[in-house]
């Protein structure tokens, strides 16, 4: 077994086929300086227009962003001062063949470049090279596409965009490069093409033969070559395990989230940044439950003005037309790297000044993010939640403080949403068995389970010393959970839940028979959870949480989940 | 003669793409218009150059004088410095 980069993920089961990399070959010098020139440019006007193709087939395939690689190389092509004139003036005053010129001039930049200190930047030399070679090429007639009979997996030396691009998907299951690192226009292409790649693998090509088998896992970046039955059976499991999960996407994206016997649920994502809300949407959520605005804030010296933060909860919303979009306020404390906000270290940091707590005592920087939100919510359906609530209070303090500053923004002249739902995170247990009281006032709550777990059972999740007591079954937890539920229910407000035990398949039952409204979690979650659900009754459900709600260790729990759980039909047998 | 000094703002810096967006803004006016990389003490090079643009390493924070002298030479530096502001199109 060979250790390599893993950067496209996918396992990919074939025989081997190693890409022959034979340098072309030509002359160094040429009789006929006009003839040079002329076979010069024919070359470029060809490699342009072959460049054109390649664009417009990959705009069609994988999008604008992964496309415009290829007009950076028409660029290239168009060069005047930096590549074609350096190139005839070495024809005409040096007497070099067109080749000859072509490799100088492209090897002179490319010396250029590796003085370059930036590993990105410094990794942009590929595109050159690409262009190089297909003007090589075409100037020497060689045209060096393998010829799949049957599946393979690539061996090559390095690939370069152009060639990856117009790899032949029906016959190449997956690629092994020698070259290449995670950045590179190669990784990024397979990942768009969905096909496992493996790069870094520095000698791979001395250690396989054409025609071997040979199994790559694209994630983990390990190629074995060759492998025994045993590999080969565990591999192909996954394999299919992958394959199997990524049809179960494809049917359950788009669909409505709906029980067995008609009950209509919400299924959301939680999201760290903007990317994860454009994966959000790609992945089938009805709506981001948790978008953790912390991340602003985080490994920076200064703080995020109201601009900043205004433009990116806009972008969230505009990616989510129609659906709602749950803002949490800074939740941040002590724990957190995060030097623009100058925390205090305490000895018990959760139990400390974090959060709400902090944004009530820094009143300034909490009218920035509320002001920010306030206008944000004229783009779409914004709701705003506060961590961290543990006293009525709290709640009043800070809902005040955001109608001041939608009045803010309304006067400064800003559009703003008619109405936005301010609601909270339901994570420390004296909230939970208050929330009749919280009810009447919230417009919602989102249970926060990893916290609340936590702060109930009185177990620091992190601490080794005592990380065993800590369980996602605790009994103390879920009846606090039952309790908000139907407070909620009670005053008629939505709850739901954003920890991960909302994208548990086992605990999901139990939730649906509390009467959860919404459960949001990883996106990639999602389809998964939504199949799921869709295969149980409420009626059913509610039975279990009775049952459930009776038990007095996380390991009786546990049990009857488990029993619950491997009663559900097979969440991915047929395609409806 | 004209000449300006912007700093780099895109995350990954400039890069195939949005150096590919500047070269073209740039090929769009008569003047000659040099850029520099003024952080690492580059020589100029022309900003109709894509391979030359690319090889200043121009990263985040990077500080960049653009010089134009011709006809249009001072729309040239102005369009050019607030385009590299913005970010070059990304």
């Amino acid at each position: 077994m060979y250790q390599g980069i893993g950067v496209s993920s996918g396992i990919a089961i074939a025989r081997a086929v190693i890409l022959d990399s034979t340098d072309e070959s030509y002359n160094q010098m040429a009789a006929d300086p006009e003839q040079e020139k002329e076979r010069f440019f024919s070359a470029v006007a060809e490699t342009i227009k072959h460049n054109q193709m390649i664009f417009e087939k990959s705009l069609k395939e994988f999008g604008q962003d992964k496309a415009e690689i290829f007009l950076a190389h028409l660029e290239i092509l168009e060069d005047e001062e930096g590549i074609l004139e350096p190139v005839v003036k070495s024809i005409e005053e040096d007497g070099l063949s067109a080749e000859a010129a072509v490799v100088r001039i492209f090897d002179q930049m490319s010396s250029l470049f590796s003085k370059v200190k930036d590993d990105y930047l410094r990794e942009r030399a590929v595109d050159f090279m690409d262009v190089k070679k297909r003007l090589l090429r075409t100037l020497c007639g060689v045209d060096n596409q393998p010829v799949f009979t049957e599946p393979a997996i690539l061996f090559a030396r390095d690939l370069t965009p152009s060639d990856t691009a117009q790899l032949d998907l029906e016959k190449v299951k997956g690629i092994v490069i020698e070259a290449g690192g995670r950045t590179s226009h190669t990784a990024i292409l397979a990942q768009a093409m969905e096909l496992p790649a493996v790069v870094g693998m520095c000698g791979i090509l001395g250690a396989v033969y054409n025609g071997q088998m040979v199994i790559i896992d694209g994630e983990k970046g390990t190629v074995y070559i060759e492998p025994d039955q045993e590999t080969v059976k565990l591999l192909r499991m996954k394999s299919e395990e992958i394959s199997r999960i990524r049809k179960l996407t494809d049917i359950y994206k788009w669909r409505p989230t709906v029980t067995s016997d008609n009950v209509r649920l919400e299924l959301y994502a939680n999201i760290g940044d903007i990317a994860d809300a454009d994966k959000a949407a790609a992945n089938g959520a009805e709506g981001i439950g948790l978008f953790r605005s912390e991340f602003l804030f985080l490994g920076r010296d200064d703080l995020p003005d109201e601009e900043e933060q205004f433009t990116a909860y806009k972008s969230a919303l505009e990616m989510m037309p129609g659906k709602s979009v749950v803002v949490r306020t800074l939740d941040i404390g002590g724990d957190k790297d995060c030097p623009s906000l100058e925390l205090e270290k305490e000895e018990n940091s959760f139990l400390g000044l974090r959060a709400i707590r902090f944004c009530l005592q820094n009143k300034d920087l909490f009218m920035v993010q509320l002001r920010a939100l306030a206008r944000a919510s004229a783009f779409g359906n914004c709701k705003v939640m506060f961590p961290m609530i543990s006293h009525l209070q709290q709640f009043r303090q800070a809902k005040e403080l955001f109608l001041e500053a939608l009045a803010q923004v309304k006067a400064a002249g800003h559009p703003t949403a008619d109405h936005i739902d301010i609601g909270i995170m339901v994570e420390i247990p004296s909230t939970a068995v208050m929330a009749d009281v919280f009810a009447k006032e919230v417009d919602f709550f989102s249970i926060g389970s990893n916290d609340l777990t936590q702060y109930t059972a009185a177990v620091d999740r992190g601490n080794a010393a005592i990380a065993q007591l800590y369980s996602n079954y605790e009994p103390g937890m879920l009846r606090l959970v039952y309790r908000t539920i139907q407070c909620a229910k009670a005053e008629g407000i939505m709850c739901g839940m954003c920890g991960e035990a909302a994208g548990d398949l086992r605990l999901i039952p139990f939730f649906v028979g509390c009467g959860l409204q919404e459960f949001s979690m990883t996106s990639t979650n999602i389809a998964k959870c939504r199949a799921m659900i869709a295969k149980l009754s409420k009626g059913e459900c509610e039975d279990l949480t009775r049952k459930v709600l009776t038990c007095g260790s996380s390991d009786e729990v546990l049990a009857l989940l488990q029993e619950f759980y491997d009663a559900v039909p097979d969440i991915c047998c047929e395609a409806e | 003669m004209c000449e300006k000094n912007v700093t780099i703002i895109n995350e990954a810096g400039i890069h195939a793409r949005p150096a590919g967006n500047f070269v073209k803004m740039a090929k769009q006016y008569q003047s000659r218009i040099m850029i520099r990389n003024l952080t690492s003490d580059s020589y100029p090079v022309s900003a109709k150059s894509i391979s030359l643009v690319l090889t200043l390493g121009l990263t985040k924070g990077t500080s960049m004088a653009i010089t134009a002298d011709g006809p249009d030479d001072e729309e040239a530096v102005d369009v050019l410095a607030s385009f590299v502001e913005q970010g070059c199109g990304e």
